[in-house]
């Protein structure tokens, strides 16, 4: 008996440790497909966008599939991508342009030369494997550069051309903000609570200024003023000459969405789904009260407007609704139909004028396309059997 | 619930740490391992009693078994009556695992939510963090490398793997029951060989943070076990000189 016992004990011993290995398991998702965070380009009338393991170029009127790369004969991983495709316009090297785009676990850059036919796959053109973290943020082309921050600390300058490396700067902590650049200088803001100037030429360090939380959001510029929010709350407006911090104010949660600029004014949101207008010559606020978007719901997403600058639309991460609001009060208007699994809404909004396009995750459809005056479905990539 | 209870309590313990002590994970991670330890010490006493007390009856259960070696129902039903009279509960030892295991995992997903390697877990950070406890969002993001360890994931060269393995070895050999028969003996051998191999497996597979509190967890639990020993002995003396 008692040795019975034992073993009754040994095996609910060793039952309970399966049960963990099972919820740490789940916790890990070791195993299951790495969910990124995924971001879309328009560019004349084609959707690109580096979704999970693939890129995609979609018809941005039906949705129809133009290609997808790699091919699917490759053994090659690559991916998953949370970085927004960025187009070079085309040139004497790359006539039909040149689709550059980073991944997140293979840690590469690729350069892609586009077909002349619109349905033909592109060409991989040059591939940087020089950075020794994860691709978050997205990167940006300037002066024939294209710039990234990396999860290893730093940001890299590569040759559009080649994809060469032509400087690197060195941060404390990842970067996962897209690196921004006015005239000859790029500001990179990291999640070592910092904000750099960079000399776009050179990669010279030229100012760093210490904010006091991390920075996941890009920084945009108004009015010649740097405006970036961080994750004690705080929106900060900088000289972008010297980094002198030139004003400051806390708004309830982590800034992490990148802010929208409309002429001065600058529409933001805080993870506690408090959405925001300023107006940046006086500094502002235009409605009385921030719009709360539901109850308990995040914003990560940069919103957007509707071609006339009346309508601005918020993502609900958690809920992955689309709202609509008025500008001129922050009256929450209806637009749109809810979805019978719309995911969850991370990425940034884009829109084309004519629609507006969503990447939501942890659903089968990874692409949507809504129209921009009613909000219904126009269509959804990959399509419904 | 889980999150509420569990797995929010312990991240706003380590950043609380983490704050106050020189902003180092793996310091926090050891301290909260080691309260959580602490916290469970009456379970371990518990355990050790059983044991010792196990090994007490074991002339009587040898008894029993010779007096009702043709009759298993009653050599149950008197065994039964044996621990009862005895206040013993031979399940008892179990009650350390059943709330030792909710507290590792939960300090497992506290620790993987903490350093949020990936911006979806930095994400839902935000909605962890409590904002009563002043500047713990200034924090953000927590240091997770610590000599060669990134400690949100596996450490590469396996040096903590093995530690956990080789300590929960020899700490299973120090908590198992005496063996009374070979059939005992025998599943103390399996049980000596399987829990360090699986804790191993965890370390190895998991995050290292896991790794940092495994090793810690043994290295305290072995601790305890010669301080709660000595103090076992001891009173065992004075009771056998008393009587």
């Amino acid at each position: 008996m008692r040795h019975q016992r034992w073993q009754k004990k040994a095996l609910w011993s060793i039952g309970l440790l399966l049960l963990a290995v099972v919820a740490m398991s789940g916790c890990a998702r070791r195993g299951v497909r790495h969910e990124s965070w995924p971001n879309l380009m328009v560019h004349e009338g084609v959707v690109y966008a580096a979704n999970l393991e693939t890129i995609v170029a979609l018809e941005a009127e039906t949705g129809d599939l133009l290609w997808s790369y790699p091919p699917e004969d490759t053994d090659e991983e690559m991916g998953p991508f949370y970085t927004q495709p960025v187009m070079v316009e085309p040139s004497e090297q790359y006539p039909n342009g040149l689709l550059i785009v980073a991944g997140f676990k293979d840690q590469r850059v690729y350069g892609l030369a586009l077909d002349a036919e619109a349905s033909e796959a592109p060409k991989e053109a040059w591939r940087f494997e020089g950075a020794g973290g994860q691709y978050v943020g997205n990167g940006t082309l300037a002066d024939d550069r294209y710039i990234i921050g990396n999860g290893d600390g730093k940001v890299y300058a590569l040759s559009v051309e080649d994809g060469a490396e032509q400087w690197s700067l060195q941060t404390e902590d990842r970067v996962w903000a897209r690196p921004v650049a006015i005239e000859n200088t790029v500001y990179v803001a990291s999640l070592d609570h910092n904000l750099y100037a960079v000399d776009l030429q050179s990669g010279e360090l030229a100012w760093e200024r210490e904010l006091d939380g991390a920075v996941a959001a890009t920084p945009v510029v108004v009015d010649e003023a740097l405006w970036v929010g961080d994750f004690t709350n705080r929106l900060s407006k900088i000289n972008p000459t010297s980094g002198e911090i030139l004003w400051q104010e806390s708004y309830g949660d982590w800034l992490w969405a990148t802010p929208l600029v409309e002429g001065t004014r600058l529409y933001f949101a805080n993870v506690g789904g408090q959405v925001y207008v300023m107006d940046t010559e006086s500094e502002t606020m235009l409605w009385d009260e921030p719009v709360i978007i539901g109850e308990g719901e995040m914003v990560s997403s940069q919103p957007a407007l509707n071609a006339d600058g009346d309508l601005l639309f918020v993502a609900a991460y958690e809920r992955g609704e689309i709202h609509a609001i008025d500008v001129e009060d922050g009256a929450l208007l209806k637009w749109g139909s809810a979805l019978e699994n719309p995911g969850q809404l991370p990425g940034d909004l884009v829109t084309d004028g004519e629609r507006l396009y969503t990447m939501p995750i942890h659903i089968q459809d990874r692409i949507r396309a809504f129209d921009l005056e009613d909000g219904s479905l126009i269509w959804s990539y990959p399509a419904a059997e | 619930m889980w999150d509420s209870l569990i797995v929010q309590p312990i991240i706003n313990l380590l950043l609380v740490f983490y704050k106050f002590l020189g902003r180092e994970t793996i310091v926090a991670v050891a301290l909260v391992t080691l309260i959580i330890r602490l916290a469970l010490s009456p379970l371990m006493v518990r355990q050790q009693k059983t044991a010792s007390k196990q090994k007490e009856l074991k002339p009587k259960l040898d008894k029993l078994q010779e007096k009702y070696k043709d009759d298993r129902e009653k050599l149950a039903q008197a065994q039964m009556e044996l621990y009862q009279k005895e206040g013993l509960n031979p399940m008892g030892g179990c009650l350390s695992i059943f709330i030792q295991l909710p507290l590792m995992i939960g300090l497992y997903q506290a620790i993987i939510r903490a350093l949020a390697a990936t911006p979806l877990r930095l994400l839902a950070l935000s909605e962890d963090i409590y904002t009563w406890i002043p500047s713990l969002s200034t924090l953000i993001p927590l240091k997770s490398q610590f000599l060669w360890l990134d400690l949100a994931l596996p450490d590469p060269y396996y040096v903590l793997p093995l530690l956990v393995v080789a300590t929960a070895w020899y700490y299973q050999g120090l908590i198992a029951p005496p063996a009374t028969d070979a059939q005992t003996e025998a599943m103390n051998k399996q049980m000596k060989l399987m829990l360090p191999l699986m804790t191993g497996f965890f370390a190895a597979t998991y995050a290292s943070g896991l790794a940092v509190y495994f090793l810690i967890s043994n290295l305290v639990g072995i601790l305890q076990y010669f301080l709660f020993r000595r103090h076992y002995l001891h009173e065992e003396e004075e009771t056998s000189s008393a009587a």
